[in-house]
Parts: structure tokens; sequence; C-alpha cells
């Protein structure tokens, strides 16, 4: 085949899909945060909470976590990251109405709406899915205070 | 079989004693008495004493009446007294002729889960009783445990009670109060259906069909259990098998390797079993036996050599030890080679691990992303429909950062994740099995050096030695040629006993499953169908005597999956089998459970079945059921219980009646008021 031949063909280009990480799906992210937010005091919870869970979730770190938050090992330094994806499904969250902006001990939150109720408890009647990370965000979701969550990030606590 | 002798009650109450003795014999029994007068009682009271009232249901009340357990009067018109005691004696014979007392109490200090047991017929007789045993029921294990009362019953009436698939997965024997239903119809529930009915609450599968297979003593019932056994043998051999294989792969794993044992046992290994043990011996891999060879050839070498002096064997081992520098460098080098590929294997190897774990998370991830559409529109449309909230355009690019690319469907990224899974868990197997092999040739080339490192020295304090002295290095070389030899041959003995053990459990696995496989498929055998043929013939011919008149007894047939009788009908000139249900009457129904009961016993006959020879009839009179039919059943049933057999029936017909039908063909026993009466205490 000459160039010429080539420069007289059509071409067409297919669009490929790419293989997506289970944890970049909507579906997994969303009902994970709705879990989140269902497992938090008054079904409301600050971003920054949010973050903090996610990241334990996402690095398979719960369990230290854990022992941070139990206070025997108050030394030990959390290493937040956020993460992008994470903020684009909350925004996806909001969109839906599933939840709306709010403020939680002076920082932004989450709360969420009837519908978001309803999917929360949605979410957590699936038994057979998100197992291990609806038990975490249960647990997580009761332990970590807002209070906590500034311990974490490494404010002072206000006197 | 079993055989009933003699049936006895007793009710005490504060001032005096009621009871009744009833005497059974072989043949046809008719226990005679109006309504209301304890007929139920009587036959009631057997399936007490033989602890089988939960084949009626699970409650555990006594199923008794008034009059056994809480209060009792001679006369309808006489006022009631307080039942301080009662209990149930039964008098029961096997076909040795054994003959054992049953004893229960209603009401009493003793508990009514105990049931005490006297050898002899003291009951019938009045002899003495003899040694006391005493056994539980309705506890656990009271069929299996060796002093439960329905383990002695079954061994009592040489029943080996087939282990029967319960609706949770688990397993139990088939319990006597499962079979009971087949043998005892009892007033309240027992004529509603033509089988049992049997009780639902023991939660065995198939139950009627297990039931009759084992009353009918079927082939297919022992080739089923038959079957279950082998498999159990079978999985544990392979539990054996892997067990011992691993044992051998670690001891082999100490020298070297081992190739060519499979995974699972084959009639090929049984037949000849053979081992490829191989030791990494001078820079290849040789087998074991090669290697004790050329060991212990080298030894006989040396020992038959004449002893010379350090002056004489100087040359020669001045040129050894400079051969063996130059083996040891080389083999230095070639240690420092594997220890690098070795190193570089395991990382490799745990590059491999972490995304093998990665795929699995993220196969997980993307599977519960899959189960999370169940929720449909319950999370908003964007994770269902990718649809944005907001602005309505398409998000298939899910969360991912860069806009222009489209995410995998579902389906395809979790087969997109599976397959490579696959890809990556093959090569982290075969990188294990090189990571074991590199480890292995290290060991080999380690021990080498060792081996030169002393001979080296060796030869080098030899040097140093008075001229005149004998050489020691051909001695030192038999030394340790001779323990590397002891070495290898100690893990030689061990791998041939390991063999002989491996070749064992080979050999019974492939009889277990080439019986296995000889076994017929799961149905009916040629002689099976032949007792199924005769008894549908029994039954025919026993409703023809009884009047049946919903359908012609010829179209009378029984279904082979759990032998119910169903109706052949004729359909667009076709014959086919139907179920009866409701197009029979009442009446027949009945009729149809009498013919069904009697033929069952009288399949003893004829067949080797596990069919007791008992048949009990509480009021067989039912829905209306005409006299002259009844006395026809009656006359059948006589008959039917010619050989040995035994036929209990209750029936609230006239004395005369019953007398005239039957003649001496029964024992009638005749009661004109209550059955339970006062007796000298």
């Amino acid at each position: 085949m000459t160039e010429i031949d080539l420069a007289n063909r059509r071409f067409s280009f297919q669009r490929r899909p790419v293989p997506v990480p289970g944890d970049l799906r909507i579906a997994w992210r969303v009902a994970l945060i709705m879990a989140m937010l269902g497992s938090s005091r008054a079904n409301r919870a600050s971003l920054a909470k949010l973050h903090i869970i996610n990241d334990a979730i996402r690095s398979g770190q719960q369990d230290r976590l854990k022992t941070i938050l139990s206070g025997t090992h108050a030394a030990v330094p959390w290493n937040l990251r956020v993460e992008p994806a994470f903020a684009r499904a909350v925004d996806f969250v909001v969109g839906e109405k599933l939840a709306i902006w709010t403020k939680a001990t002076g920082r932004a939150a989450l709360q969420l709406t009837k519908t978001g109720v309803d999917a929360a408890a949605a979410v957590m009647g699936v038994e057979d899915a998100l197992v291990e990370e609806r038990a975490a965000v249960a647990e997580l979701g009761k332990l970590i205070t807002e209070t906590g969550v500034g311990a974490l990030l490494g404010e002072k606590v206000r006197a | 079989m079993i055989q009933l002798r003699h049936l006895r009650l007793r009710s005490f109450t504060a001032t005096r004693a009621f009871g009744a003795d009833i005497p059974f014999e072989a043949g046809l029994n008719v226990v005679q008495a109006p309504n209301t007068s304890g007929k139920s009682t009587c036959l009631q009271a057997i399936i007490y004493a033989l602890g089988l009232e939960r084949s009626l249901g699970p409650q555990l009340t006594v199923p008794l009446p008034y009059a056994m357990r809480e209060q009792i009067h001679q006369f309808k018109e006489d006022p009631y007294d307080l039942v301080l005691q009662s209990y149930v004696e039964l008098e029961i014979a096997n076909a040795q002729g054994e003959i054992v007392v049953l004893h229960r109490d209603v009401v009493g200090d003793k508990s009514t889960k105990l049931i005490q047991t006297w050898n002899g017929p003291s009951l019938s007789s009045e002899i003495p009783r003899g040694e006391q045993r005493d056994y539980f029921v309705l506890d656990g294990g009271s069929a299996t445990n060796e002093s439960g009362f329905h383990a002695f019953l079954a061994q009592f009436l040489d029943w080996d009670l087939p282990i029967v698939a319960r609706y949770d997965g688990t397993e139990c024997p088939l319990y006597l109060e499962a079979i009971f239903p087949m043998l005892f119809v009892e007033q309240k529930r027992g004529w509603s259906s033509i089988q049992g009915p049997f009780p639902t609450f023991l939660r065995i599968q198939d139950v009627a069909r297990r039931v009759m297979e084992f009353l009918l003593d079927l082939e297919t019932a022992k080739n089923r259990r038959r079957r279950a056994e082998l498999r159990a043998a079978i999985s544990e051999l392979l539990g054996r098998w892997s067990d011992r294989r691993k044992g051998m792969e670690e001891a082999a794993a100490r020298v070297g390797r081992i190739r060519g044992l499979a995974v699972q046992p084959s009639a090929e290994f049984a037949a000849a079993p053979t081992l490829d043990l191989q030791l990494y011996y001078q820079g290849e891999w040789t087998r074991l036996a090669d290697v004790l060879q050329i060991a212990t050839g080298r030894v006989a070498e040396l020992e038959a050599s004449q002893v010379e002096t350090v002056e004489q064997a100087a040359p020669d081992i001045q040129a050894r030890v400079t051969d063996l520098r130059s083996q040891l460098d080389a083999l230095s080098a070639i240690l420092e080679a594997v220890r690098g590929e070795y190193g570089a294997e395991t990382q490799d190897n745990a590059a491999l691990e972490e995304r093998v774990a990665a795929l699995e998370t993220d196969l997980k991830r993307n599977q519960d992303a899959q189960k999370l559409q169940r929720l449909g529109s319950e999370l908003g449309r964007a994770a269902s429909e990718h649809v944005c909230p907001t602005c309505h355009q398409g998000v298939s690019n899910e969360l991912l950062p860069t806009v222009d690319s489209v995410g995998m469907a579902l389906d395809e990224n979790i087969a997109f994740v599976k397959s490579q899974l696959e890809l990556y868990r093959s090569a982290l197997l075969n990188s294990r099995e090189r990571l074991q092999e590199i480890a292995a040739r290290y060991r080999g080339s380690e021990r080498d050096l060792q081996d030169k490192q002393q001979q080296l020295r060796v030869l080098r304090q030899e040097l140093t030695r008075p001229s005149a002295s004998p050489s020691r290095a051909a001695i030192e070389e038999i030394v340790r040629l001779q323990a590397f030899i002891d070495r290898l041959e100690s893990i030689d003995e061990l791998a041939n006993s390991l063999l002989d053990e491996l070749r064992e459990i080979a050999s019974e696995w492939a009889l277990a499953t080439s019986n296995l496989r000889q076994l017929p498929a799961d149905e009916l055998t040629v002689a099976d169908k032949r007792k199924i043929e005769h008894l549908q013939t029994a039954i025919r011919r026993h409703l023809e005597r009884y009047g049946f008149r919903s359908f012609q007894p010829g179209e009378i047939s029984l279904s082979y999956d759990n032998f119910r009788p169903l109706v052949l009908r004729n359909d667009k000139g076709e014959t086919v089998e139907k179920e009866i249900n409701f197009e029979m009457s009442a009446s027949d129904a009945i009729r149809l459970k009498w013919a069904y009961y009697l033929s069952c016993m009288e399949l003893m006959r004829d067949f080797s079945v596990n069919h007791p020879g008992l048949a009990i009839f509480d009021e067989p009179g039912q829905q209306e059921v005409e006299s002259s039919s009844l006395f026809e059943f009656l006359r059948s049933a006589s008959q039917s219980a010619q050989n040995g057999q035994q036929v209990l029936v209750s029936t609230s017909e006239t004395y005369e009646a019953v007398s005239a039908t039957l003649g001496d063909s029964a024992n009638i026993v005749s009661f004109p008021g209550f059955i339970l009466q006062p007796i000298g205490r």
C-alpha cells in the first residue's frame, strides 16, 4: 500500500473504552459516600471527615486509622491524601440531590436529604456487595467525631 | 420383624387403680368397643410405649387422653378422680424370638423420656422380671446413641437405618418416626393421605421415597448409599494423597527437587509407581540413584587402592590443590550468579503477588459496582444511566480524570480484569516454581563448595606432614563420601516409604473410582421394578375385593419416584399416569389406604424386605365406608397376616358382626364399656 493509496482512503477512528478501576465507578463511590454519611451522626459529616474515611478505605489502612483513633498511639501521624475522583463523586452526590451542603463545627459538611437517607438505607441493605467497606464505614463513621477530624488534620484543639 | 404380644395400661388415683390388659396374637387382632371408650387410647399407648409419638407431629405432649394423664372415672355418670400415677407397658418380640417388655411412665416420678426394658415375656406370662435396662427417647441421639431407645429398637428389629439427606444439607439416619406412619394409621390424621402422612419437622428430603425404599429394601437405595460412601472414601484418599505428596516435596526440597509426582492419584501410578528424585550435583540435575552410584563407586575405588606415603602422593596432591582452587573460584562465581538470580526472581515474585492482589481488589470493586446496579436510580442517574444530573451530558468516563476517555462497560471491565488476573496468577505460579528450583540449585552448589573447601583444607594439611607418613587424603575422602551416601540413603529410604504409602493410596483410589463407575445410575434396578410391579398387582387385587369404584382397580399404578398410587388414564390415544387427587371419592381413598398398607406388608411373603410385618389401623371404618367393604377388609387382613405378620384393627362395629365375619380367624378383644376398668390392687 503506497502513501497515495493511504491518502485516498477514508479513515475512521473508533474510540475504544478504557478499563476503569472499580473504585472509580460512580456507582461504587456514590454508594460508599452514602454509606459514610448514613453511618455518621445525624446523617451529616464534614467533607474533611469524608476524605479521611475515603482515604483510609482506598489505601486499605482502616485498621491503622482505628488504632490512631483509639488514642493509644496518639503520636502516629495520619497523612491525608485528597483524591480528585472523590471530589467528583461528591459533586455527583450533591447534583443528584442525595445530599446538600451545610456546615458542621465550622467546616463544610454534607447532609443527607430524604432521598439520600433512602439511598443510604438501600446501600446498607445490599448484602453481597461492599461487605468489608460497609463494615469499616459503619465503625469509622461512629468513631470519628468532628473534633477528632481536627486532631487528625493537625489542628490545635480549640480551648 | 416385630410382633406385639401384650399391652398393659395402668392409671392410679388416690383411692383406686384402673387398668387394661390386652393380649395380642400373630395374625389379625381386633379391638372392638363402642365409641369414646378408649380404643384409640390403646393404640396410641403402643406409639407411646415405643417412644414414637413424634411420628404424629413435633409436639412433645403425651398422645394419650385424659384417662391416662389427668382424670379418670369408671362410668360416664361418675365424678372424675385425679390421676396420680400411670404407665404403659408393651411386650414385643422380634424375628429371632427375643422378647422384651417396655415400660414408660405417663404420670409419675420418673421422666417421660425414660423407657425401661426387661428381657423375657413377663407381661404375657407372670414370670419374674430379669435385668432392667434404661433407654432414653426424644432427646438428641435417641436414634444413634447406644443408650437411645430408637437405636435399641432398630437393632432389635435388625434394621440398619440408612443415612438420608435433610433440607439443610446435613445428613441423619432415617428416623423411626419417619418410618412408623407407614405401619400405623392413626385415627385423627392418618387417614388423610395414602402414604404416611410423614412428619415434616424432621426435614428429611424426599421422605416418602426414602421410607418406601427402606421398607421395600430396594437396591437403588443401597446403591445410592454405596455411592455416597465411595465418594467420601475417594475424597478422603485425595486428601491423604496431597498430604503425603506435600511431605514428599518438603523432604525432597532439602536436597534437591522432585519430578513426576502427579497432583492426583492415578491407576497408572498404582500399577507402576515411579518417582524421580533429583539432586543438583556438580553443575547439573542428576537422579539421586545415579549420584549414589557415583559416590559408592568412588568409595570402592578408594578402598581398593594402596595407601601411599605423603612423599609419593605429593605431586598428585599438589596438582589436585591447584585444580580444586580453580574449581572453588568457579563455584563461588556460580553461587554469586545463582544468588543474584534468586534475588531477581524474589523481586519478580513479589511484584507479581502485589499485582495479583491489586487485580483481585479491583475485580471485587467492579463486581460490587455491578451488584450496586440493582439499586437502579436510587443512587441517582449519574450512577445508573451515566447522565450528569446538572448538565445532562454523558458521564461514561465514570470518575476518570480525563474527559475524552470512555469507561468500559461493567461486564466488559470485569471480564478484562479477570483475564488479566488469570494471566498474572499463572505467571505467579511459574515464578514460585522457578524460585524453588533456584533455591535447590543454590543449596546444591553450596554443598559442593563446602565439600571442595574441606577437601582443599585436608590436602593442604597433608602436604605439611612428614614425608614418610601414610597419606590420609584418601581415607578422609572415603569418610566424607560415606557421610554423603548416608544422607542420601536416608532420604532415599524416606522417599521409598512414602512411595509405598502413595502407591497404596493410589491403588485404593483406583479401586474406589472403578467401583463407583460400576454402580448403576440412580434409578430402579430390574429387581426393584419387579417388587414394585408385584406391589401394584397386590394393591389392584385388594381394591377389587373392597368395592373400589372411583377407577377401575386395573388403572391404579405406582409412581416410580416415591411409589404413591397414580391412575392410568387414556389421553388422546396414549396411556398416561395422572395424580389421583380429588377425582377419588373419600371412601375410596380409605379403601386405597387399606390396600396399600396390606399390600406392602404382604410383600414380605415373596421378597426380602425391611417391612416388620406389622400394620395397625385405628378405626378403618372412616368416611362412611360401607360395612360390607369394611368386613371384606377385615377378612383380607386376616389372610394377609397368615404368615406370622400382625395386623391390629380397632373398630366400633358390633361384636356380633365382627365375630360373625371373622370367626376363629382373628383374635377379637371386646370391651363392652370403658377399656380402662378398676382392677384389684
